[in-house]
């Protein structure tokens, strides 16, 4: 046995069966429910990690990471990164600051009440990891607080501006799962896997287009950990399809509803960076989409455990076929609520409409009269916020807010407002736990723009047009 | 009352406007056209988008059978 096996078995092996008390009362079934499996001591990490060798390992990647970034600032290089991509990145760091820090508690309490003692461990290195790219993320909005506005009171944006609740409202759900294993599978299976290389590589692979250097070294070092987190899903998911056959359909039903949560709160909203924020663009989010989710993640998954069962997510098609107008309505909507919003807007130049005509083909006809009306004076600015969906918190308006596909429920005596099928679907699963929320639509009926603007803390001059772009 | 309006062909996503319940449906009709800043050239019909059932413009909103934070949709004719 190697040294490195040998230590970690050792460490893997660092409880005991308790005499004292029931093994059920330190690791409640409640945490597990539904799911079947016989020796959880079967489950295995991948990587056979001991703490040692985990602190060295982070230690180097620090090391290597803030040096770069602070010579990369001190010889200008955030001044000269294009104005738009800038103005991007203001809604992009609070919401990575949102889902390493739900991660981090996620997979703090995967780590206490899993019921697999390397699923412990694995969690416990995770969690560290949540926290370390929680702080860099942090790190890089002071950097940009230094040059420009938008970056200084993100921690209030993050909980009360309705740019920023999806992604709360997201991640809060991945905290709050009874099971642990649907926070892995929310997690690991469809954030890391199907999310965190469209993310943390399609994204900075256009940021170092725009001159963002900065960026693109730290969602490097992000992602360097995120394939010791892939594994922990894979292995999980593998382990129980391969334990009990009772556990597929309840995995299927986390994959079909965690597919469609992140497709709508993470893979819609991040079309705007590489269409819109990105000045010089390289692939478009429509092609960056079927690249990294339908055909790396959904047909290498399909491949590698479609012997077991388990099928392509539910919602699919709906998502390929959202992803030819998804950038382009949410750019628009949020050019309606520019004066409500902490980052700047702007009208596409012609330059980016050739770019949409040639990668969406039916950009003109669903989109064009839009920015034709706001260039002929028209600002489109809307008075109060629009009709939020019950379970994703994004706005009404898919796939183009002309014809939205708006679904309704009764519940509780009033009426209760969806999206999409997807969301809907999930809410008629699972009512108790999404229909707690209240949009801020709701929240803030009958307040001027003023007073939205007050409650969401917007001071001075924040939001408006981009000018130079 | 607290109801959702949306207007066919409009870049507006659906509001949540707070009218007098014995307002009728045709004069809610008017204000929600404008706060939507949806074109008026075309004819439009009010509907309850739960129900499926055209409204009778002269009916008030308090009678016409909405539920808190129903929606009425203004459809092409």
């Amino acid at each position: 046995m190697s040294n490195q096996t040998a230590e970690y078995t050792r460490t893997k092996r660092l409880y005991w069966e308790p005499s004292y008390v029931a093994k059920e009362a330190i690791y409640p079934p409640a945490n597990y429910e539904g799911i079947h499996f016989s020796d959880w001591d079967r489950w295995d990490d991948p990587f056979h990690m001991s703490f040692k060798q985990y602190v060295e390992i982070q230690a180097k990647k620090d090391n290597g990471f803030h040096p770069a970034r602070d010579a990369f600032d001190r010889y200008g290089g955030t001044d000269k990164m294009d104005p738009r991509w800038v103005e991007g990145m203001k809604v992009v760091y609070p919401i990575l600051f949102h889902g390493e820090y739900g991660a981090l508690r996620s997979h703090a309490r995967v780590s206490r009440y899993a019921p697999a003692p390397a699923l412990r461990a694995a969690a416990f290195y995770q969690s560290i990891d949540e926290l370390r790219h929680s702080q860099n993320h942090v790190y890089q909005m002071r950097m940009f607080n230094r040059h420009t506005d938008g970056f200084a009171n993100w921690a209030e944006w993050k909980r009360h501006h309705f740019l920023l609740q999806p992604a709360k409202m997201l991640f809060e759900d991945i905290v709050a799962c009874e099971n642990v294993f649907e926070s892995v599978m929310g997690l690991n299976i469809l954030v890391e896997v199907a999310y965190t290389n469209l993310v943390f590589v399609g994204i900075p692979s256009v940021g170092v287009l725009n001159g963002d250097l900065a960026g693109a070294g730290e969602f490097l070092t992000t992602q360097s950990d995120e394939t010791r987190h892939m594994a922990i899903g894979q292995s999980t998911l593998r382990t129980l399809l391969e334990g009990d056959d009772r556990n597929l359909p309840v995995i299927q039903y986390w994959l079909d509803k965690w597919f469609w949560l992140l497709h709508r709160i993470i893979g819609c909203p991040l079309g705007v960076i590489p269409d819109y924020f990105a000045k010089r663009k390289a692939l478009p989010m429509r092609q960056m989409f079927q690249r990294y989710i339908v055909d790396n993640y959904v047909a290498g998954m399909v491949e590698d455990l479609g012997k077991y069962g388990l099928q392509p997510p539910r919602f699919l098609d709906d998502a390929v076929a959202e992803m030819e107008d998804a950038p382009h309505t949410l750019f628009r909507t949020l050019f309606q609520y520019k004066h409500m919003l902490f980052n700047k807007m702007f009208v596409p130049t012609e330059a980016d409409m050739e770019f949409f005509g040639e990668h969406y083909p039916h950009w003109e006809e669903r989109h064009g009269a839009f920015w034709d009306e706001v260039r002929a004076g028209d600002p489109k600015d809307l008075p109060s916020l629009p009709m939020l969906c019950q379970v994703c918190q994004l706005p009404c308006v898919f796939p183009v807010p002309e014809r939205p596909t708006i679904r309704g429920t009764e519940w509780g005596g009033e009426v209760r407002w969806f999206c999409s099928d997807g969301c809907q679907w999930i809410f008629e699963h699972e009512p108790e736990r999404y229909s707690k929320a209240v949009g801020l639509d709701r929240v803030l009926t009958g307040k001027d723009v003023a007073q939205i603007r007050e409650h969401m803390h917007l001071s001075g001059k924040l939001g408006g047009v981009l000018e130079e772009c | 009352m607290l109801i959702y309006a949306r207007a066919d062909g409009c870049s507006t996503p659906a509001l949540l406007m707070t009218p007098e319940e014995e307002w009728p449906v045709k004069m809610f009709c008017r204000i929600a056209l404008s706060t939507l800043r949806a074109d008026k050239s075309r004819e439009r019909l009010p509907f309850n988008s739960r129900t499926g059932e055209q409204l009778d413009p002269a009916t008030p909103l308090g009678e016409a059978g909405f539920l808190p934070y129903d929606l009425l949709e203004l459809r092409y004719a």
